[in-house]
Order: C-alpha cells, then sequence, then structure tokens
C-alpha cells in the first residue's frame, strides 16, 4: 500500500483540525519541535491514536491540532 | 542557543518532547505542558509501554505525588534519554501518569529535565529559551 504524503506541521493543522495524530517518518527542527511526518491514523479521541500506536514501531510522533477552549484554565 | 516560539495567548505552554525506547531504534515524540511546578517530567502510561518501560513492572518504584485534585502514587521508571527544546538529558526519571485527553497533551515537561538548564521565558513575547548554563 502507497504511503501517505509526507505533510508540513502547517498542512497537517489545516487538513486534521482539532485531531490527535500518530506520523511517521517525523522531521524536526532544531528546537525539537515537528516539522513534518507523515499521518498513519487520526482521530478525535486520543485513546484510539495510543491504541493505533501498539500496532507500529520505530520512530514515531503524536501530535495534537487543537487547543483548549479560551474560556478553560489548566491547573495540573 | 535553543528557542521554542508559542502563542502568548495559550492558557498554556505546549512543546515537544522527544523520547528515547528501552531499546534502540525507538523514539516517540509527544505533545507536552512545560510546568516549572511539577517536580518530576510526567508521561502518559500507554506512551511508556509502547516505549518498552512496562510501567506495570511490580518491582518500580512508586512516587507519592500531589496535584491538583489529592495524592496519588505513580509508578517511576528511567528513560534513556529525553530531548526538548533542543537540549537533551540523559537517563532522566519519569512519571507513569495520565492527564485527560482534554488537556491536549500525553505528559509534563518538569523540573527533573529543565534544572538542568537556564530556562528563560517571555511570557509576552511567547519566546522560550532554553541553554546549558555556564
Amino acid at each position: 500500500m502507497a504511503k501517505n504524503p509526507l505533510l508540513s506541521r502547517e498542512k497537517i493543522k489545516t487538513k486534521y483540525p482539532d485531531q490527535w495524530l500518530l506520523l511517521e517518518d517525523c522531521e524536526l527542527d532544531a528546537s525539537t519541535s515537528l516539522r513534518k511526518g507523515r499521518v498513519l491514523a487520526h482521530s478525535k479521541d486520543r485513546d484510539e491514536i495510543h491504541r493505533a500506536l501498539r500496532k507500529h514501531s520505530g520512530n514515531l510522533c503524536i501530535h495534537f491540532t487543537g487547543s483548549l477552549p479560551p474560556d478553560t484554565g489548566v491547573i495540573f | 542557543m535553543t528557542r521554542v516560539i508559542y502563542d502568548p495567548s495559550a492558557s498554556s505552554i505546549v512543546v515537544d518532547l522527544l523520547l528515547e525506547g528501552a531499546d534502540e531504534g525507538s523514539s516517540l515524540l509527544i505533545p507536552v505542558v512545560l510546568d516549572t511546578r511539577a517536580s518530576l517530567t510526567i508521561v502518559a502510561t500507554d506512551i511508556m509501554a509502547q516505549l518498552g518501560y512496562d510501567p506495570a513492572n511490580p518491582s518500580l518504584g512508586r512516587q507519592r505525588i500531589i496535584t491538583g485534585s489529592g495524592v496519588e502514587y505513580a509508578p517511576r521508571t528511567t528513560v534513556r534519554s529525553a530531548t526538548a527544546i533542543g537540549q537533551k538529558v540523559a537517563n532522566l526519571e519519569v512519571l507513569c501518569h495520565d492527564l485527560p485527553p482534554e488537556s491536549g497533551v500525553d505528559g509534563l515537561l518538569g523540573l527533573s529535565f529543565l534544572k538542568h538548564f537556564k530556562l528563560t521565558i517571555r511570557f509576552r513575547k511567547g519566546i522560550i529559551d532554553l541553554n546549558k548554563e555556564r
């Protein structure tokens, strides 16, 4: 099966808004931030991506294209 | 100098953390919140299992952690290396603990990582610099 195309971080965000993604063949910049990757799986549900992770090995990347709602605070 | 630019209007600072697997040849990049209040770096249990660190191993030490919602205990292990904001730490202690999916992250980048460097955050401009101390 043909591989998905290598997409930039910006393209990934546009094509898969508010989703969790599992990527392979990831390129990082000097600050360890994702620059490009090839989408293996995408979902609104993080658990689905964690399950997809079990089917793959090697050098992978999990990425979330959403953001917290503006009226939501974060305390860990 | 290594620098990350982030959205200063965001409610938390999210960066990418690259974790090396227990066996050579595997790694995983995950989104984490930069959290200077967290003593240790925290990574989701599924992620640690995928990287071969076996968080369910009963021989692992368990760390008492105080969270916003109470006191919990989480397995503690050591990853071969962790890299974020262009800086790498070998043999980093990590807690295996899940954060809610709504957080949009798979962990926290805490002081166990950050203490090795000089960290500068320019909140108004959305700039993080992480450098080795001289």
